[in-house]
């Protein structure tokens, strides 16, 4: 090893040293524990999404009242009929955040409280359920990306296309914070729009507010024997 | 009401889904944990020398043991796992053209100067710090690999999936950009003058 390679590696050995960080691998647990959430939800919202709309689509072909349908996200034109529901996937442990029943996105502006590190699923049914697309510029927001294996990905995108699941399309969004904190995501469909992107279906302002825990799922490791 | 049946079905259906994904989690994470914990300050200190900033290391380390934890998950580790989470960690490093914006506050700020040590950086390993930020990622990567984890470069190939002339044609380059560093230089001129 040359003098400047001896140069390099002490001054790489000082460098690094430096690096330490104690509490990294509980952090690391808790992003795979976000990330293991997220892939239960994304799981779960492509077998639930169906049997939901199994339901609806048994409720329309007997003649369930529209009473019982949620409210249109479009109401006119080619999209009529598309509705956006907003879950809560655990609406009953733990979760005192947010209603805990699905909600139907509005037209223009919404509202949601969640909890820090928490998601929702968001639901399409209708038409042009395949054309949206999910936005949130971060940082208290985040997309988690379902990929063609519809796995979640625990890692925060930005926008991500809804995940086609038969007879309706999915997407997860997730509070990407662990202070109390305000967000906002946009929902929007694609297609020709001139000029520029089509205007946003639906805007939510999300409130991050508070802890969530999971049933059957640790909220912090064991502590060691 | 239909509705109230729609929705207590998707409930049912994703509490037992989160209920058994949280089950099998909980075996596979302790398990990790200990993974986690047995390699992550090593691998730290390399993702340090990579990124050159405390917040992105943390980031990157993150994102690879996530990466690993999912293969973990589906097929087991492959063997030499340390050296295969490097390999993620530096393809990941590589790849990655913009750093993400971090929302978490890292844990720990390391302070060079106000380290208490038992050595505190010279001129001359300050220059060169600096002058290792002057290299592409690829050239540092390179260096790092080769000269703070004793890779060779057929391994190192393999950690950058690319031929082995390719590392010593990074290699070349970022010693020649190293040696012909203009702070470094001048400091060896007035080195030499004294």
């Amino acid at each position: 090893m040359d003098s400047l390679d001896e140069l390099l590696k002490d001054t790489m050995d000082l460098h690094a040293r430096q690096a330490t960080s104690p509490q990294l691998p509980a952090r690391i647990s808790r992003r795979l524990r976000r990330n293991s959430r997220l892939r239960a939800a994304g799981v779960s919202l492509i077998v639930a999404g169906t049997l939901t709309a199994s339901l609806w689509g048994a409720a329309a072909l007997r003649g369930g009242t529209v009473a019982s349908q949620p409210a249109a996200l479009a109401t006119t034109g080619e999209c009529a009929g598309l509705t956006i529901l907003v879950g809560n996937p655990n609406p009953g442990e733990g979760s005192n955040r947010g209603p805990k029943e699905p909600v139907a996105l509005r037209p223009g502006d919404n509202t949601l409280t969640m909890a820090r590190q928490d998601y929702r699923w968001l639901q399409a049914s209708g038409p042009c359920r395949d054309q949206l697309i999910v936005e949130a510029p971060g940082p208290v927001v985040g997309v988690a990306y379902v990929d063609a294996a519809h796995q979640a990905d625990g890692a925060a995108a930005k926008r991500a296309p809804f995940d086609q699941a038969g007879s309706v399309s999915v997407a997860t969004i997730f509070t990407n914070t662990t202070t109390d904190s305000t967000g906002q995501f946009t929902v929007r469909l694609t297609g020709p729009c001139d000029p520029g992107p089509c205007p946003p279906a639906a805007t939510v302002q999300v409130t991050a507010d508070g802890t969530v825990a999971y049933d059957g799922q640790l909220a912090t490791p064991a502590p060691a024997p | 009401m239909q509705q109230d049946s729609a929705a207590a079905a998707f409930t049912a259906v994703t509490e037992h889904a989160v209920a058994c994904e949280g089950e099998a989690m909980r075996d596979d994470m302790s398990e990790f944990e200990e993974f986690v914990a047995a390699r992550q300050q090593r691998l730290l200190r390399v993702a340090f020398l990579l990124t050159r900033d405390h917040h992105r290391a943390e980031e990157l380390l993150q994102d690879a043991f996530l990466k690993v934890y999912r293969r973990w998950r589906h097929e087991g580790l492959p063997e030499h796992s340390e050296a295969y989470i490097r390999r993620v960690m530096v393809n990941t490093y590589i790849s990655t053209r913009r750093p993400r914006r971090s929302t978490e506050v890292p844990v720990h700020h390391g302070d060079l100067a106000n380290e208490a040590g038992p050595s505190t950086p010279t001129d001359d390993g300050l220059l060169v710090w600096r002058a290792l930020g002057v290299l592409s990622p690829r050239q540092r990567t390179v260096l790092v690999l080769r000269v703070y984890e004793g890779l060779t470069d057929d391994e190192i190939a393999d950690h950058l999936n690319c031929a082995t002339g390719t590392v010593r044609s990074l290699a070349s380059r970022a010693y020649l950009t190293l040696r012909t560093n203009s702070e470094l230089l001048d400091r060896a001129a007035s080195v030499a003058k004294d």
